[in-house]
């Protein structure tokens, strides 16, 4: 199997005063391509954290990561922009929907970044939205969906640029049970189809459908369990 | 602790825990507000108090008929003898009095003391104002070489000792007696003169006046007062004062009538305080409404900061809501806080103001009247405080009605239905574009005011003024007793030969002391060049003369220059027709002279300049046309000009020396002054300036006020771009969680700014667009109410609108740019 992210011995403190809190303590972490990955562990933990420096939204205080065969190290800000855009796509526990923009312009959003053309952003947009079963609310805005369908689009969003590795934290955590399985059974079936996705989350009977399950305690990798691939 | 005490307790703290919104209300309100009192302590001194020094001044007024001698400046066609001669024809009405002041300086015991000299009526006490202190008051007795002093010049002179009394002083070269000390006299204009407190009178009997032999000559700066007891004087009765008086003097007159005539006579009774203070009302009126805009712009600033504060503790006013507190209980818990701030913002405004009004009399050039007198006072103070409780209870009302309250308690509800995507409120948006507005609507007065301010400061002179120093020197007639204008011209009426017969010789004596002068000058500094030419081309001692064509019986006044051979040259003066004046018919005091273009225009019958040559005007003969210059009283060039040697002229019992050195090189201005006053025994005085120093004083004014404009345009763009930053800011951290998703999402810092920018384009262009329509429609509108703003110049405009595009856009892009480097992304991560 190909390495797709490898990450070793990262680090991550925040400092207020005098106060200095290990959010991630020597993490080092190796995901394949194609590996569905649940990251859990209690809150405070350092789970969001760590999903934040795989994203590049935050770097870590030490340690070295490796994203697709990309030192993210030396990556200046927009050249970690651009890597976010090819490679990464996130789906945020809140999920981050503008909300004055469409369902289809928020899931055009990578594509434009990428400078797209619009053709082909409406063609992906249309297809990815149809692939989450939300071709029907395109023109709707955010505070028209229920959250469920919020979360699809959000999926939706991250999914449009073909990214090598999905990000997704607590995906079910605003959701009903109902909408959180449909959500989960979405995740599976993307994973099937080839997509490596690392996702945080406190629900153990979600974190059990995961290929691997990793366990963090006080920023450090406490348990690592994997499935026997099938 | 109640809720209302802690709010202010909270505010106290504010102070200093949450600099980032006290610091800027405190710069900024303090700044503005110093401007503010600034003029609110003038405008409660100047216009608003009655006058120090003058007794009852609802019944004292100026009468007096002026007249236009150029298109900017009038003046007085009284003399003391017509004075005397109205207030004899007028005594039912009231009672008359006159003064007249200038700047001079008087020497006691071998120490000189610039001081303003007053000659005025000896009941101006009684009739107008101010008290004795000490000696005799003035009667029709005691005035003769006699000199009354101010308490000021008695206190620096003679340290107030009653034995100042009868003691001599020396003023102008003449040895006076001191009867008596006054009070120190400030309700007076001093036109381009410094003004004292250390002051000398010289008092005259007005009645004594009427008697002396009717004047050819004006001097233009008495000032006529009337203190009305019975009858009101009016205008009216000022015209038929002047015509019975033509009627009586017309024979004695002669020429003057009609030049008096035919130039724009104007017939006034104005009250004392009026005359005093017409100018500055005007002026103080402009900066009233100009600081007050600023503190409109400072506060709109403040009020963006404010409401960005607010919108921080949107969670807390949305639990304080639900908790049951009612909107105006959390209006005025607003208000509680920020009252703190908003006190020592005041109690700065005023340290500021008292340190302005301190500068004023600096910054204003001696343009505004009596401004040693203000001073912040009750009304000042009362105003500071009104002014920021009314700003603090203005903004703790928008600050809390800006929030929906069902809005605010469904947030606290909301299960996170998508992100804030941060939309600039109404409100904001209205406060911008305000905010743009006055920013305009100041910058386009500044503007306009600035070009014409800089083209007061570069005008084309027609002529070079050079290395050049003018000494004028003031001698001693030890010939003859010393004759007023009027007695000599009297003198000249009955024997006109041997009048002029003794003119020659005065000139030719005048002249062969003159070269002693400059001998004397050039043993102090070697490198000199002597002119030949007493006068110069600003003509800083004007003379206006009037002249008859003898063939169209037409009328004609112009303005007269004492020149020599040298002087085109020196100058560097064209000669547009003719020739110059020779050396021959210089030393042989020929009566030739040279006129300029515009007097060459108004005697030509044909058109041609060339016609004039050969014509003869006020018996001399014009052998050259030269071209228009700049020159004090004409400042468009434009003012009829004849230039001679003044030889036949009446002795003015002074001689001017002026003299060049090379560019670069300095006047020893003391050592000259020092020979020149020690090398004649007739030298009474010598005062020397360059021609350089003259003209900067001439436009000090000017220069005063570009720079006070400019200090004016400078501070609205620094608000205006605290503004468009505040604005700007407001604006970005709205949106910041979008950007935080778009840079999630992958777009890069560039991306994101286009995209903001183009975001807040349509914002900016539309508040600029209403801002420079509204300024320039306001502009035009006051333009054609006020006819003393300059004209609307497009070329400013476009200038300082340019600069407050750029200002606005910078600091529009650089608080993007700020908020794009600083890492949005956190939000996302802190969810």
């Amino acid at each position: 199997m190909t390495a797709l992210v490898t990450i070793n011995n990262i680090n991550k403190v925040y400092s207020k005063g005098q106060v200095k809190t290990h959010a991630l303590q020597d993490v080092s972490l190796t995901i394949n391509k194609g590996e569905f990955i649940a990251i859990s562990g209690a809150s405070g933990c350092g789970k969001s954290t760590l999903l934040s420096i795989l994203g590049l939204l935050d770097t870590p205080t030490d340690g070295h990561y490796q994203l697709a065969n990309i030192d993210t190290q030396s990556l200046k800000i927009d050249q970690r922009s651009s890597v976010r855009n090819k490679h990464i796509g996130y789906v945020f526990q809140s999920f981050n929907l503008i909300d004055s923009l469409t369902v289809f312009e928020n899931v055009a959003l990578p594509l434009e970044h990428r400078g797209a053309l619009s053709s082909t952003i409406k063609a992906a947009v249309e297809k990815q939205l149809a692939a989450v079963n939300m071709g029907a609310r395109l023109d709707h805005k955010p505070n028209q969906l229920s959250g469920g369908q919020q979360q699809r689009a959000a999926i939706a969003r991250a999914l449009v640029g073909n990214p090598d590795l999905l990000l997704v934290d607590e995906p079910t955590g605003n959701l009903d049970s109902q909408n959180g399985d449909a959500v989960m059974q979405l995740l599976l079936d993307l994973n099937k189809q080839g997509a490596t996705v690392v996702m945080v989350t406190h629900d153990e009977r979600y974190s059990q459908m995961a290929q691997r399950q990793i366990r963090l305690f006080d920023g450090k990798v406490l348990v690592e369990h994997q499935e026997a691939v099938a | 602790m109640s809720f209302y005490l802690r709010a202010l307790r909270h505010g106290v703290l504010r102070l200093f825990t949450l600099p980032r919104l006290s610091l800027p209300i405190l710069l900024t309100l303090s700044l503005t507000l110093a401007a503010v009192l600034a003029v609110v302590a003038m405008s409660s001194h100047l216009i608003f108090k009655p006058l120090p020094d003058i007794k009852d001044e609802k019944n004292l007024y100026v009468i007096n008929r002026t007249m236009a001698v150029s298109e900017d400046m009038r003046v007085s066609m009284f003399t003391a003898k017509r004075l005397a001669l109205l207030a004899e024809q007028y005594k039912g009405y009231g009672q008359f009095a006159a003064y007249q002041a200038d700047e001079s300086a008087v020497t006691v015991n071998e120490t000189n003391y610039p001081v303003s000299r007053f000659d005025a009526s000896h009941n101006f006490m009684p009739v107008v104002g101010g008290t004795l202190l000490l000696g005799e008051q003035p009667n029709n007795v005691n005035t003769q070489n006699s000199v009354w002093i101010s308490q000021s010049l008695w206190q620096s002179a003679f340290q107030k000792s009653v034995n100042a009394i009868g003691q001599t002083l020396q003023i102008e070269g003449t040895s006076l007696q001191i009867r008596g000390v006054v009070s120190d006299f400030s309700s007076f204009n001093s036109d381009n003169d410094e003004k004292y407190a250390q002051q000398v009178w010289r008092y005259y009997d007005l009645a004594e006046k009427a008697a002396m032999p009717t004047q050819m000559s004006i001097n233009g700066s008495l000032l006529p007062l009337f203190r009305q007891t019975e009858r009101a004087f009016t205008a009216d009765d000022m015209e038929s004062f002047w015509q019975q008086y033509y009627l009586d003097q017309g024979e004695q007159l002669g020429p003057m009538k009609q030049m008096f005539e035919s130039m724009a006579p104007e017939s006034t009774a104005t009250l004392y305080r009026d005359n005093l203070m017409e100018d500055q009302q005007t002026m103080l009126l402009f900066l009233l409404a100009t600081v007050v805009i600023l503190l409109v712009m400072a506060s709109l600033n403040l009020l963006n900061l404010f409401i960005a504060h607010y919108q921080q503790r949107e969670q807390e006013f949305a639990t304080q809501l639900c908790m049951g507190a009612s909107r105006n209980k959390l209006l005025v818990m607003s208000f509680l806080e920020n009252l703190s701030t908003f006190l020592l913002a005041a109690v700065l405004g005023l340290l500021g103001a008292a340190w302005l009004i301190r500068l004023l009399p600096i910054i204003s050039g001696g343009n505004i009247a009596m401004l040693e007198l203000v001073q912040i006072d009750a009304i000042t103070i009362a105003v500071a405080v009104a002014i920021v409780l009314i700003i603090n209870l203005f903004f703790a009302f928008l600050s809390t009605r800006q929030f929906d309250q069902t809005q605010l308690i469904s947030n606290l509800n909301n299960g996170n239905k998508g992100v804030n995507a941060g939309k600039v409120t109404r409100l904001s948006q209205v406060l911008f574009i305000a905010q743009l507005s006055s920013a305009a609507v100041i910058l386009t007065g500044t503007a306009m005011l600035a070009n014409t301010a800089y083209d007061k400061l570069n005008i084309h002179l027609g002529f070079e003024p050079g290395n050049t120093l003018i000494a004028n020197v003031r001698l001693q007639n030890n010939d003859d007793p010393v004759l007023n204008t009027a007695e000599i011209e009297e003198q000249a009426k009955q024997d006109p030969i041997a009048t002029e017969q003794k003119t020659k010789q005065r000139y030719q004596g005048a002249l062969e002391i003159k070269n002693q002068l400059e001998q004397a000058v050039l043993q102090v500094q070697p490198g000199i060049t002597s002119l030949q030419s007493q006068g110069e081309p600003f003509n800083f001692n004007t003379v206006i003369n009037m002249t008859e064509d003898e063939q169209t019986r037409e009328r004609f006044t112009y303005m007269t220059i004492n020149i020599a051979p040298d002087y085109l040259q020196t100058y560097k003066l064209n000669l547009l027709a003719g020739q110059n004046m020779s050396q021959t018919q210089y030393q042989n005091l020929e009566p030739v002279a040279l006129i300029n273009e515009t007097f060459a225009k108004q005697l030509s019958t044909d058109g041609t300049i060339e016609s004039v040559i050969g014509k003869e005007v006020s018996l001399r003969q014009i052998i050259g046309v030269v071209a228009d210059n700049y020159t004090i009283m004409a400042k468009d060039q434009g003012y009829p000009t004849m230039l001679y040697s003044y030889s036949h002229d009446a002795p003015n019992f002074g001689i001017t020396l002026a003299m060049q050195l090379p560019p670069g090189q300095r006047f020893d201005k003391h050592a000259i002054m020092h020979a020149i006053k020690y090398a004649h025994p007739q030298v009474i005085e010598v005062d020397a300036r360059t021609l350089d120093e003259r003209w900067d004083e001439q436009v000090m004014p000017q220069r005063v006020q570009f720079y006070f404009i400019s200090a004016l345009s400078l501070l609205t763009l620094l608000l205006a771009a605290v503004g468009s930053n505040g604005m700007a800011m407001s604006f970005t951290e709205l949106k910041r969680f979008e950007l935080a998703i778009r840079m999630a999402t992958g777009a890069s810092r560039l991306n994101l700014m286009k995209r903001t920018l183009k975001s807040f384009n349509g914002l900016l262009l539309s508040a600029l667009a209403i801002a420079i329509t509204l300024a320039c429609g306001l502009y035009l509108t006051l333009q054609s109410a006020i006819p003393l703003l300059p004209a609307f110049s497009w070329q400013a405009l476009t200038i300082f609108t340019s600069l407050l595009i750029a200002i606005v856009f910078s600091a529009i892009v650089l608080v993007v740019w700020r908020i794009i480097n600083a890492d949005p992304m956190r939000a996302l991560r802190e969810q």
